[in-house]
């Protein structure tokens, strides 16, 4: 394939501009591995919570801790954002919003409703 | 040596169906728990291993592990470009995911 040397390339991260459609898509994925990595923290918390009463307890105390409320916050912040961002492939892959203009305006939407997701989440963890 | 191609076909279904099982699954759980939470130990687990809920569970995490590694085989297909790089990276992650698998079915039937 014959080479074009004259297209500009911008590898300079602040230069790049990213449509809001590619940035939400990078999230998706970003989520996606936090959510891998979660699962057995996931399953460690599941299997103490039934083994027995001091478990369920030592789980509810865990929770408690502010460290690991925070971890519990990206972890659902993740998982809110990779579901809506899932919810909108779905729709696409149905023929719901391909044109670009309407991919970009459900990507906004994805965008305000993952924020808005993360304001609850802490909303209800921390109050 | 005979290389298993890569047909994306099942895949992005398999990846579609979990995902809606997942969701069915997260909605009913939180409603579920937002309606009558469990108070203690006990009413917890019982709700956890109902019939109902320990087959759903115990679907959820199969689909969660399929979700997974079919959403891990496309990042390390586009990022890991050296065969023995994403050979090594995949089997660590399938090695992974089959444990996790097991993990949870001790779980289980621990609780049961």
């Amino acid at each position: 394939m014959p080479k074009n040397n004259n297209r500009p390339v911008f590898l300079d991260l602040a230069r790049i501009r990213l449509p809001i459609t590619a940035l939400i898509s990078i999230a998706h994925r970003v989520a996606g591995v936090v959510l891998f990595l979660s699962i057995p923290f996931a399953i460690y918390l599941l299997d103490l919570s039934l083994g027995g009463r001091l478990g369920y307890n030592h789980v509810q105390d865990l929770l408690g801790h502010a460290r690991i409320k925070i971890v519990v916050i990206i972890i659902f912040w993740a998982l809110a954002h990779h579901l809506f961002a899932g919810v909108r492939v779905l729709l696409i892959d149905f023929g719901v919003g391909v044109e670009r203009d309407e991919a970009r305006r459900s990507a906004w939407i994805i965008a305000i409703g993952s924020s808005v997701s993360l304001l609850m989440i802490a909303g209800i963890l921390l109050w | 040596m005979v290389i298993a191609r890569a047909h994306g076909l099942k895949p992005w279904l398999a990846q579609r169906f979990s995902a809606v099982y997942m969701t069915a699954y997260l909605l009913f759980f939180l409603i579920r728990l937002s309606i009558q939470p469990p108070h203690g130990f006990s009413e917890w687990r019982g709700f956890m291993t109902s019939p109902l809920m320990s087959i759903s569970t115990l679907l959820l995490f199969a689909f969660l592990l399929i979700h997974a590694w079919v959403g891990m085989r496309d990042i390390a297909m586009d990022y890991l470009h050296s065969f023995k790089v994403r050979l090594t990276v995949l089997s660590l992650i399938a090695a992974g995911l089959i444990a996790m698998g097991a993990w949870l079915l001790l779980v289980l039937a621990r609780a049961i």
